[in-house]
This record gives C-alpha cells, sequence and structure tokens, in this order.
C-alpha cells in the first residue's frame, strides 16, 4: 500500500501524495526519516543496493523513541 | 581586506562547504508547521554533515571534524538534539569521524566563523544575481571561487526525489500501529 504513495509528477511538487505522506508522519519523524533517506542515498552511492541493515536498525529505534506505541494505548 | 582574507582562506587550503535550500521549495515539499522542518536549517544542517561525511570518507586519512556555530544565531540545545540524532543514524564507521557535539563560538572572536560569513553572503548574493538573469562578478566572488568549493545544495527536485524514496524505503519496516500516525491515507 505504502509504495504506491510515490511523487506522481515530480514537476508538481504539492500533490496529494506527498501532502498525504507529509500529513500522515509525526513532525519529528518526517524530519528524522527524511534525512535517514539522505543517509541510504549517500550510503548507497558507495555499496549500492538496498537499504543497510545499519541505518535500518537506527531510524526504527529513533522511530520508536519518537512515535508512542498506538496499539499500547 | 576583503580580498586579503580570501587569499588567507586560499592559502591554508580551506574548503568552502555550501548548502543552499531555496525557502519557496522547502515550503512546497517538506516545510511543517512545528518541528525540526519548520524552518530549513535543520534540512541544510543535515546536507553539511552528510555531504561533508561523504567527502570525508574518500579521503586516505580518516581525520575527525569538528562543527562550530555562531553562537548568537542558533538555539543551542535544539542544534545539539538535532546534531546527536544525526549522528546516531550515520553509518558506524563513519560516525568516528565528526566530533560529538557541535562548538559554539563568538563570531567576533573567531575567525573561521567571520570567513564562513563571508562566503555565505557571497553564496547568497550570487544566487540572488542569478535568479534575476546575471551573476556576480565581483573580485571578492571570483577570488572564493578559486577554492574547491563543496556544493550540498539541493532544489525541489531533490527534495521530491527523497521524498518519494521517504515512501518506498521506510513504510514498509515501520511497525503498521506507528505508521498509521493520523488520518494521513496509509496504513
Amino acid at each position: 500500500m505504502a509504495d504506491t504513495l510515490k511523487v506522481q509528477d515530480l514537476g508538481i511538487i504539492s500533490n496529494q501524495a506527498t501532502d498525504r505522506l507529509v500529513a500522515a508522519l509525526d513532525r519529528n519523524t518526517t524530519a528524522l526519516l527524511t534525512v535517514a533517506t539522505m543517509i541510504g542515498k549517500a550510503s548507497n552511492d558507495i555499496t549500492g543496493g538496498a537499504t543497510p541493515e545499519w541505518l535500518k536498525e537506527s531510524v526504527l529505534r529513533i522511530f520508536n523513541e519518537l512515535v508512542p506505541d498506538q496499539s499500547q494505548s | 581586506m576583503e580580498l586579503r582574507f580570501i587569499r588567507l582562506i586560499n592559502k591554508y587550503r580551506l574548503a568552502p562547504v555550501k548548502a543552499c535550500v531555496r525557502f519557496d521549495d522547502f515550503k512546497a515539499v517538506l516545510a511543517q508547521n512545528r518541528g525540526p522542518f519548520k524552518e530549513p536549517s535543520y534540512f541544510a544542517l543535515a546536507e553539511i554533515l552528510i555531504g561533508v561525511i561523504g567527502t570525508l570518507r574518500l579521503q586516505p586519512q580518516r581525520e575527525k571534524v569538528e562543527f562550530f556555530f555562531d553562537e548568537d544565531l542558533v538555539s543551542q540545545q535544539e542544534l545539539k538534539d538535532a546534531y546527536g540524532t544525526l549522528k546516531r543514524i550515520l553509518p558506524p564507521q563513519d560516525a568516528g569521524l565528526i566530533e560529538n557535539e557541535p562548538l559554539f563560538r563568538d563570531d567576533k572572536a573567531y575567525m573561521p566563523l567571520q570567513a564562513a560569513d563571508l562566503f555565505a553572503w557571497h553564496v547568497r548574493r550570487e544566487l540572488f544575481e542569478r535568479e534575476r538573469g546575471a551573476r556576480l562578478e565581483t573580485p571578492s566572488w571570483k577570488a572564493l571561487c578559486q577554492a574547491k568549493i563543496l556544493d550540498c545544495s539541493m532544489d525541489r527536485q531533490d527534495m521530491a526525489e527523497i521524498v518519494e524514496q521517504m515512501t518506498i524505503r521506510w513504510l514498509r519496516h515501520l511497525p503498521k500501529s506507528k505508521a498509521r500516525l493520523n488520518d494521513g491515507g496509509y496504513t
């Protein structure tokens, strides 16, 4: 489902998909995921391929700190 | 006086780093009402850190880098928090390349910050000239451009690509109960 939320046309930035994505994320996690994506992109330039495990783990760890677990509320 | 200062910068092979973020671009793609993306400064900080580390990674020697900030221009605690978060998500092999804490100095007394101010003023002026179809042709700008500039700038399309990658890269990894933060339209 998440994969359908792509920016359809990079020339039109304020489209619904982008707005929905950013609106759906907490303000701190938006910043976190943006920066993590930048780091992933920078490291992929060297290693190639998918998101490295260390990056996934660090992001998830920080994400868990930033966002309360709604399943427990 | 200004040109003498620039000659000094070039003599010691200081490498200027720039990260330009047009406010309109940021506002259209990433800006939020509150939090780290209320202003583009946190994003620009990330651009610079990632750009500098990416360059250091390619150097034969592993030298640690320190980041200095004008003590009057930033909220020190907010910057420390942002810097700390950035450091925690860097590749383990790269995290050691930067100091644990950002450093704050008085720009009236600390010359590297004066050099940064001088460079920033010219970068901004050059952007302004370029946007109105002109070019900055001053001797100072020409002298500054003799140094090898590390450009970490991102435009609207770069930011949009990050957002697009963000959807693909992260949402599948996040716990569903947490990814559904509000009625934003995805689960």
